[in-house]
C-alpha cells in the first residue's frame, strides 16, 4: 500500500536531553494511526517534525513521499499544533476562510469552501460568532475546520482531544471518523487509550523511541496471556493466567465478568518493561 | 507567496480591530496630548526634539512593544505553529504581522507632523517630508528587527511582556531622544550609541529640519536592524 507518512531513524534532541531515538514510523493512505506514549515521550517533537517545524538531526522524514519542508507537500496537509488556538478576535467563518486564503486558494475558492467545511463540521450556527466566545470543544472545531478546509490529504492532529469533556470527545471522534470515511490519512497523538482503541487502525507505543506497534486488536492478543476477571458478587478483581480461567470461574458463586486486557492494561505494561 | 502574504495582511487588519482603541491612543491621542502639552515649555528650535522624540517613541512601542508581543503571544497560543504548518514561513508571518504594525507607527509619524505644524507654526520643506518617510521606514525596521529578535530569544511569554515594556520605555527615556545628543556627558556617550533610539531620534530630527545628514543616520539605523535581522534567524522564531 502506498505510504503517506514515512518515518525512518529519527533522532532528535534538544541540548543533552534526549527526544527521539531511532524512531521510525509508517502510515499508509488512507489510514487512521494514533501515537501513544506518556507525556515528554516525543509524540509532539516527532509530530513536529511532519510539518517542518523542526528539521530532522538524523533520519529522514517524508510526506507523500517529499520532504515536508517543502511548502507544496505542507498545502496537502491539514495539521492541529497541540495547544494550538485559533484566532480570538476573528469569526468562525473568517478563521476558516483565511486558514484557506493562505493556503493558496482564491477568494471566491476559500469563500466556497470556508461555507461547506463549517456546515460539513456542524459549525453553521456559530459562523458569525467571536472565537472567544465559544466553548473548548467549538474551538477545537474550529482548528479542525481551518485543518480541512483547503481539502487536505493528510492530517496530523497531535492531541486533538485534550482537555474536552466527554460529550465534546464523542463528538470529534465522529467528526474524525467521517474525515477517515473520506479517505484522508490520518496520524493522531493521544493520551487517551480508549480513543486510539475506537478510531486507530493502528497504534504506536512510543516513549523517545517506538516500543511496539499493530492493531488495537494486535496489541491487546500480544498481552492476553491472562484475564481479568471480576466477582460481581464481592466486585473483587483477580488477574488469572489463561489456561487456568475455566477453573479459575467454576469455583466462583454467583455471577462474574471476565474479559481480556484493554489497550490501557496493555500501554501500562509495555511502559513499566520499556 | 505575495498572495498568501496579502491575505495574511488582510487578517491581521481585520483582526486590529480588536484593539483598535489602544492603537489610536497611542498612534493619535497621545501624541497629540504630548505636543500639545510640552510645547508652552519648550522654546525654539528645541520643538523639534520634541516631535523627533515622540516620533522615537512611537517607532519604540511599535517595534520593541508590539511587534515582539504579537509574535510571543502567536507562538504561546499555537498559531506560529499552525502558520507553519500551513505552508507559511515563520519569517513571512512575523515580517506581515509587523508590517501591519507599523503601517500606523508611519501614519502617525506624519500625523504628529501636521499637527506639530498646525499647533506651533512648524515649517516642514517638502525635502523634510521626503527624508522623514526614509527615516521613518529605516526606524521601524530597526525597532521591528530589534522587537524580533527579542521575541526568537526570549521564550518566556510573561518575561518577554514586560521585557518589552522596559525597552519600549527606557530606550525613549533613557536615551538621547528628547534631547541633544550633545547634551550626554562624554562618559555616557558610549552607552548613548549603543541605544538603537539614539539613532533614529537622529535621524528624524535632522529629517525635519530638511538636513541630508539624516541619511547617515538612516544608514547606521539600518545597519543595527540588519544586525538584529542575523540575530532574530538565528536564534529562530518558532
Amino acid at each position: 500500500m502506498e505510504l503517506a507518512i514515512e518515518v525512518i531513524g529519527l533522532r532528535r534532541s534538544f541540548g543533552n536531553v534526549l527526544a527521539l531515538d531511532d524512531v521510525s514510523i509508517k502510515v499508509s493512505r488512507g489510514e487512521l494511526v494514533s501515537l501513544l506514549g506518556p507525556n515528554g515521550a516525543g509524540k509532539t517533537t516527532l509530530v513536529r517534525h511532519l510539518y517542518c517545524e523542526l528539521k530532522p538531526q538524523s533520519g529522514s522524514v517524508k510526506v507523500l513521499n517529499e520532504n515536508p519542508c517543502n511548502r507544496r507537500v505542507r498545502l496537502r496537509m491539514g495539521v492541529t499544533p497541540q495547544e494550538a488556538e485559533p484566532y480570538y478576535d476573528l469569526s468562525v467563518f473568517d478563521n476558516v476562510y483565511y486558514a484557506a486564503r493562505i493556503r493558496g486558494l482564491s477568494s471566491h475558492e476559500a469563500m466556497m469552501r470556508a461555507e461547506d467545511t463549517i456546515k460539513h463540521l456542524g459549525l453553521l450556527e456559530y459562523r458569525d460568532k467571536y472565537v472567544m466566545d465559544l466553548s473548548g470543544g467549538l474551538k477545537r472545531r474550529t482548528l479542525i475546520a481551518m485543518a480541512v478546509a483547503h481539502s487536505p490529504e493528510v492530517m496530523v492532529l497531535d492531541e486533538p482531544t485534550t482537555g474536552l469533556d466527554p460529550v465534546a470527545r464523542r463528538e470529534l471522534w465522529e467528526l474524525l471518523r467521517s474525515l477517515k470515511g473520506e479517505g484522508r490519512t490520518i496520524l493522531l497523538t493521544t493520551h487517551y487509550m480508549e480513543e486510539a482503541e475506537a478510531l486507530s487502525d493502528r497504534v504506536y507505543f512510543i516513549n523517545k523511541k517506538v516500543i511496539d506497534e499493530g492493531t488495537p486488536m494486535e496489541l491487546r492478543k500480544k498481552f492476553a496471556y491472562y484475564y481479568e476477571v471480576i466477582d460481581l458478587e464481592t466486585g473483587k478483581l483477580y488477574r488469572v493466567k489463561e489456561d487456568e480461567v475455566r477453573d479459575f470461574i467454576s469455583k466462583l458463586n454467583g455471577r462474574f465478568e471476565v474479559r481480556a486486557p484493554s489497550l490501557e492494561d496493555v500501554y501500562l505494561e509495555v511502559m513499566k518493561n520499556a | 507567496m505575495l498572495r498568501e502574504i496579502l491575505a495574511l495582511a488582510s487578517m491581521f487588519i481585520k483582526e486590529a480591530k480588536a484593539w483598535i482603541l489602544v492603537n489610536i491612543f497611542f498612534l493619535i491621542i497621545f501624541p497629540i496630548a504630548m505636543i500639545f502639552s510640552f510645547r508652552y515649555i519648550i522654546a525654539g528650535d528645541m520643538i523639534y526634539y520634541l516631535i523627533s522624540g515622540t516620533i522615537t517613541f512611537q517607532i519604540a512601542i511599535t517595534g520593541f512593544v508590539a511587534v515582539p508581543q504579537t509574535i510571543g503571544m502567536d507562538r504561546e497560543r499555537g498559531r506560529l505553529s499552525l502558520m507553519i504548518a500551513s505552508g507559511v514561513p515563520a519569517w513571512a508571518y512575523a515580517m506581515t504581522s509587523t508590517l501591519v504594525n507599523n503601517i500606523m507607527a508611519i501614519a502617525s509619524g506624519f500625523l504628529i507632523i501636521g499637527i506639530a505644524a498646525l499647533i506651533s507654526s512648524l515649517g516642514i520643506s517638502p525635502i523634510s517630508i521626503v527624508l522623514l518617510l526614509a527615516s521613518l521606514m529605516a526606524g521601524t525596521f530597526q525597532g521591528s528587527m530589534i522587537g524580533l529578535a527579542l521575541a526568537a530569544k526570549v521564550r518566556n511569554w510573561r518575561l518577554l511582556n514586560q521585557l518589552t515594556q522596559l525597552l519600549g520605555f527606557g530606550l525613549t527615556f533613557f536615551a538621547p531622544v528628547y534631547f541633544p545628543l550633545g547634551a550626554v556627558p562624554k562618559y555616557l556617550l558610549p552607552l548613548a550609541m549603543l541605544e538603537p533610539t539614539t539613532y533614529i531620534a537622529q535621524a528624524v530630527r535632522l529629517s525635519l529640519t530638511g538636513s541630508y545628514a539624516s541619511l547617515i543616520w538612516d544608514a547606521a539605523t539600518l545597519i543595527y536592524g540588519v544586525a538584529f535581522a542575523v540575530l532574530a534567524d538565528k536564534w529562530g522564531l518558532g
